[in-house]
């Protein structure tokens, strides 16, 4: 957003033993999911978002069908 | 609004009741479900759940505490029987009126059920609840023999999960191809050499007239149209899904398209009432028509856009392309986007372990199916949102 960063207090992790693969993040918020081409799971590129993104982090937890991805507070 | 009525306790109604306390509504908050277990989840049924990998409690959509912590008020064991939209009220089972101000409507499917079979219909089975595939996880051993009826994503599912127990498996399906309705005969072909790689017996163009005892014991003794006997310890029918709208077909609501009409927002013909999920119909802006689509995710989505759309929060439309996926023995079906009513499909790759399908209409890329081809998913989903004319996608996409 114009080059402002505001101050990321929460961290996304994801479980790859979890993941299935069926990438629902990755479409959802393709700028902090990213699908790793050697397991075909998902994978996180950018743990710490920006605050901007996080309801769409948000969207990917509860849109993941295994219950993969977690926010956590830092 | 003080209150909120939730009917149906399915994936689209929790996470409705969810995005509602999320939003910030403080009034009153019920969901009422028919089924007297938790509300769960239902894709791993004919997975992971009837493999016996996920069981219990790992198949809730949320804790028990979950909803007592939200002062989300449960209703269990009770069917909705009628709604009033005059004096808005919904009338349950036993009798009981609720008054609403807010009601979403998210009753789900339930199993379509075969009405041209004859003999002892009682043994064929079907799979939508957690009891279904209990049943029939105690009945998937090594070495005993399994019908399915019908070669949809449920049956070969089922077929999928049951071999890989070591159940020797016979699927019947009445179209050229597995999944040839909804994929293609193409396509549909891919999928039935993958099941026959893994020892799955298909009959193609085949329906089941009779189904009788064996004279031997439990077994079965299912007459093909052909002629043919089969012989079986347990029958599963795979036939698609019922929206379950009929205690709504006395309400005066828009019925429409299989399931309850809705415009783009998901707001159904009566002031006050949503709908989300396998039963609505709605207006998909992106695809410029009208479609009820029973996936999760589509579930997921909509009960929470229903939701905002009763608190007046949601500025756009609904337009999410529906998304789905089928796991079979080894591969993942990803297929993303609009593959009913296409008038062209490509197969633009296709061998033993992995295919990329596009489905078009009208000069306009509409849907793919990816197996095992995950980056392909990503490119076609892309592709899709943006309207890609056909000519391009079928030169760029999926080689």
């Amino acid at each position: 957003m114009h080059g402002v960063e505001t101050k990321t207090t929460w961290a996304v992790t994801l479980d790859q033993e979890v993941c299935q693969g069926y990438a629902c993040c990755v479409m959802a918020v393709p700028t902090v999911f990213d699908l790793d081409d050697e397991t075909g799971k998902a994978k996180v590129i950018d743990s710490e978002p920006d605050d901007s993104l996080r309801t769409a982090v948000e969207g990917a937890v509860r849109g993941c069908p295994v219950h993969a991805i977690r926010i956590q507070a830092r | 609004m003080k209150r909120i009525l939730v009917v149906g306790a399915s994936i689209a109604g929790v996470h409705a009741a969810e995005a509602l306390r999320d939003q910030g509504f403080d009034g009153a908050l019920s969901i009422v479900g028919a089924e007297t277990a938790l509300p769960y989840d239902r894709p791993p049924l004919s997975k992971a759940a009837l493999a016996g990998a996920v069981t219990g409690a790992d198949l809730l959509l949320r804790p028990v505490e979950w909803y007592s912590d939200r002062d989300i008020n449960l209703i269990l064991g009770q069917a909705a029987r009628n709604v009033d939209i005059e004096n808005r009220s919904v009338t349950l089972e036993d009798g009981t009126a609720l008054l609403y101000d807010g009601l979403v409507l998210a009753t789900g499917s339930g199993a379509r059920q075969l009405d041209s079979i004859d003999g002892d219909t009682a043994r064929i089975r079907t799979l939508r609840t957690a009891g279904d595939c209990a049943e029939l996880r105690q009945r998937l051993t090594p070495g005993r023999r399994l019908l399915v009826i019908g070669a949809g994503f449920i049956g070969l599912e089922v077929a999928a999960t049951a071999r890989q127990l070591g159940v020797e498996v016979t699927v019947v399906e009445i179209g050229p191809a597995p999944l040839a309705a909804a994929l293609g005969a193409e396509v549909g072909g891919w999928f039935g050499r993958l099941h026959e790689r893994h020892g799955v017996l298909i009959h193609t163009g085949r329906s089941v007239l009779a189904v009788d005892g064996d004279g031997d014991g439990a077994g079965a003794r299912i007459r093909l149209d052909d002629g043919e006997l089969i012989y079986a310890d347990t029958i599963v029918a795979g036939v698609g899904a019922v929206p379950n709208i009929e205690w709504l077909r006395s309400s005066g609501l828009d019925l429409a398209g299989g399931g309850v009409r809705c415009d783009a927002y998901l707001r159904t013909s009566a002031p006050g009432v949503v709908a989300a999920g396998d039963i609505a119909y709605w207006r998909n802006e992106l695809f410029g028509e009208s479609m009820r689509v029973e996936h999760w995710t589509t579930a997921v989505e909509q009960g929470r856009f229903a939701a905002l759309t009763l608190l007046g929060i949601n500025d756009e439309p609904y337009v999410g392309p529906p998304y789905f996926w089928t796991d079979q023995f080894d591969t993942g079906t990803r297929t993303i986007g609009r593959v009913a009513g296409a008038d062209r499909i490509c197969v633009r790759h296709a061998d033993d372990s992995a295919l990329v399908a596009l489905y078009g209409r009208g000069e306009t890329l509409r849907g793919a199916v990816c197996v095992n081809s995950p980056r392909a998913l990503l490119a076609c989903r892309r592709a899709i949102v943006q309207r890609l004319p056909w000519r391009d996608a079928v030169s760029t996409l999926g080689s």
